[in-house]
């Protein structure tokens, strides 16, 4: 508490030295070991001091009209008086005093000086052994009064002026040698260079340096005894000291108190106590981080990924799923299908069966589980992995669409729609070659428009013939859907949508009860950006086939890209619902909830919390 | 974007039909900020294909831009690809270098997933 008090009290020196209630003066007292006040300078080595009466002062100070800052020489004099008692303890020998300054880093001011002195040096030194002293201490005795009248007189920067002053009186008394007044310009310029110094680190460090120099310099001049000039010279002096220490002394104690310890110390530790009291640093450190990049997703997911409480997990869940998932990635387009880790359809007597009958009920992840028990019972069944990649992709996974197609067109090549499932697939991953090629061999197996193409397989056809070519079956025979719908989905790789469109509406006409065309149709509006008339093809998807969860996941993009991010929440919601591997959905639900300031359920989204995410967004 | 292997292609011409429409005139006044994507096929930096999301003008252009975009971003047309579709978080891409980036970092840290819209699966 006593370092507190020390920090936190006034500021500014109290004009009462010993007795202040300034704790960084009370500090500065107890280590001199004595008061401020003058009367205890006489027991100081080496001092006879007798106590001069304020009025001898006065007499030396006829000067007496400019007015001084009272305040300011209140302030002014604590310090003074403790640099005397300072030099006293220091007790150092007269003679050398003298001879020269202390060697310092003023070579300047060495050089001013022992001009000075040389000017000086007329007067004899050793008579004034102790005089200086008495001199020095009746100013000081006076402490109340010697500068406070000098500076009634002369004002706190009257100085100077007083200085030139005291030269034309000097010059006027005629007394002065030349060398003296030079002397004395010179030191007058001297102070005024140290005046205007206000380095404070020069003032600081080397406080006691020109204390020292200054106060010998006030001595030198009482020895020589200019009399009045002395008296004022001296003060001009006292004053250079003054305004020194204005800058200095006082100000630096001020200055410590102020700057180093309320600024400083006190304010840090109060910072530090009030940031700590409010507990959780570390939540402080987390707000003051998300701060930093308000309006910044990024560092948001950053900081509530990498710092929140509890979420280092999902950052490294989020970058393990993402090595993962490029490692099956990697693996689906190589076209290898992966498997369900735990299937209680393996040793199902009828799997194919069960499959096709919960594919019916809807039940796509269920299904998927019984179409795989029946693909690995029986590999070559072709239509067990066709069932399963057509599963898959009413799941919103083409990946393992593809995977299962490739499998089924293995046990059978020539089935059209293998054919046409994989071109739609990888059209969906943007795999346009590939979408080409297995769209061309559709044409190509195609038992009536077989004919029209080219019978050799081409590796990398190009595009626009394909389109022809479907163009010329179309006009063989508009009655048959399938041309109309491969026909959409060539529109799609070509980004005519406009026309992909038109062939799907076509074949909506001939087969309005295909929900996956009506899937397609809206797919295709949203490319398009007409995402509102996409939403109600969207629509008539769901209605025939509520479990369509390609068709949800779809819903939701259309409303994400319309802005409307909470709407497209609850859509994406179900679709993962529905299918809890549907990592696209789960990606988008991701994006949407930041976009529409839900962060507070990401957390939810990263750990695929559904009884959180269904509760929260009801459809 | 005719004419170009990439899948990213796809995305962004896509997106360049999406800057007209109400959500895609938001991004220009939410954003406002000149990206320049540089995606390559296979590696970063080989056979680049270069491409300019204008959030200022609400534009998606082929070809460099022409002064000085807010960020430039390289990466590969498969990493292009997962970011826009969230698979990849940007931060995460940038810390593994699967970007990299030139200009404001401030502005690239705008560049997120929601600039784009989402291919719907037909």
């Amino acid at each position: 508490m006593a370092m507190r008090h020390l920090i936190t009290g006034q500021g500014n020196c109290a004009p009462d030295g010993a007795s202040s209630s300034n704790p960084f003066g009370n500090f500065a007292n107890a280590l001199l070991g004595q008061s401020s006040k003058a009367q205890s300078i006489k027991e100081l080595p080496g001092s006879s001091v007798n106590v001069p009466t304020t009025s001898e002062l006065g007499a030396t100070a006829p000067l007496s009209t400019i007015p001084g800052s009272e305040n300011e020489f209140k302030q002014d004099q604590l310090p003074l008086a403790r640099v005397n008692t300072l030099l006293h303890s220091l007790d150092i020998d007269s003679n050398y005093r003298m001879k020269g300054p202390l060697h310092g880093p003023y070579s300047e001011m060495e050089e001013y000086w022992n001009q000075s002195q040389s000017a000086m040096r007329p007067a004899p030194m050793h008579v004034v052994s102790d005089k200086w002293i008495t001199e020095f201490d009746k100013q000081n005795n006076n402490s109340e009064n010697w500068a406070n009248s000098f500076e009634q007189q002369y004002g706190p920067n009257g100085w100077a002026s007083e200085f030139e002053q005291h030269q034309s009186q000097m010059a006027m008394m005629g007394g002065a040698n030349m060398a003296n007044l030079a002397a004395m310009e010179q030191s007058r310029m001297l102070a005024q260079t140290l005046a205007s110094n206000n380095d404070p680190k020069f003032q600081n460090s080397k406080f006691f340096q020109f204390v020292s120099k200054m106060s010998r310099g006030e001595l030198i001049i009482e020895d020589n005894q200019v009399k009045q000039g002395s008296a004022s010279q001296s003060s001009g002096w006292a004053d250079e000291f003054q305004t020194q220490y204005n800058a200095n002394a006082n100000s630096w104690a001020d200055q410590f108190v102020h700057e180093e310890m309320s600024q400083g110390a006190e304010k840090w530790a109060n910072e530090f106590s009030s940031e700590y009291n409010q507990g959780g640093l570390n939540n402080n450190w987390i707000d003051e981080f998300s701060k930093l990049h308000v309006d910044d997703e990024w560092a948001e997911e950053f900081s509530g990924g990498a710092f929140g409480e509890s979420s280092a997990d999902p950052w490294v869940d989020e970058f393990q799923n993402q090595l993962s998932s490029s490692k099956q990635n990697s693996g689906a387009s190589r076209g290898v299908y992966v498997f369900s880790d735990m299937n209680p359809y393996v040793g199902h007597p009828n799997p194919m069966q069960e499959g096709q009958e919960l594919f019916r009920k809807g039940l796509l992840s269920e299904a998927v589980l019984a179409l795989e028990a029946e693909v690995l019972k029986n590999p070559d069944n072709s239509e067990g992995w066709r069932l399963l990649g057509v599963t898959h992709a009413e799941n919103d996974d083409d990946q393992q669409a593809i995977a299962a197609m490739m499998r089924a067109l293995e046990a059978n090549p020539t089935n059209l729609e293998v054919l046409l499932a994989l071109g739609v697939s990888h059209t969906n991953e943007l795999e346009q070659g590939e979408a080409l090629r297995y769209l061309h061999r559709w044409l190509q197996n195609h038992p009536k428009y077989g004919g029209i193409a080219p019978p050799q397989p081409t590796d990398s056809p190009y595009g626009p013939d394909v389109i022809r070519l479907f163009n010329e079956a179309a006009q063989m025979s508009p009655e048959d859907a399938d041309v109309h719908i491969v026909l959409g989905v060539l529109y799609n790789l070509s980004r005519e949508y406009d026309k992909a469109i038109a062939s799907f509406k076509t074949a909506l006409q001939l087969k309005p009860q295909d929900y996956s065309l009506w899937n397609k149709l809206g797919a295709t509006q949203a490319n398009s950006i007409q995402s509102a008339d996409a939403i109600l093809a969207y629509q008539q998807a769901l209605d025939l086939k509520p479990n369509y969860v390609r068709a949800w996941a779809n819903m939701g993009i259309s409303y994400a890209n319309q802005g409307l991010y909470e709407d497209s929440i609850r859509y994406y919601v179900r679709a993962v619902s529905m299918n809890p591997k549907a990592d696209n959905a789960w990606q988008y639900l991701r994006i949407s909830l930041s976009n529409a300031s839900r962060a507070d359920m990401v957390a939810a989204c990263d750990s695929r919390n559904l009884d959180v995410l269904q509760k929260e967004f009801p459809l | 974007m005719d004419g170009s292997k990439l899948k990213s292609a796809q995305i962004l011409e896509q997106a360049r039909l999406h800057m007209a429409t109400d959500a895609g005139k938001e991004l220009t006044k939410k954003i406002g900020l000149v990206y320049q994507l540089n995606i390559a096929p296979k590696k970063i930096g080989v056979d680049e294909e270069i491409f300019v999301i204008d959030l200022k003008k609400g534009e998606v252009t082929k070809g460099p831009y022409e002064g000085k975009p807010d960020a430039t971003f390289s990466f590969t047309d498969s990493d292009f690809l997962s970011i826009v579709t969230g698979k990849m978080n940007p931060q995460i891409a940038f810390i593994r270098g699967a970007i990299k980036i030139k200009g404001s970092i401030n502005a690239a840290q705008r560049f997120t997933p929601d600039i784009f819209p989402k291919p719907s699966k037909l």
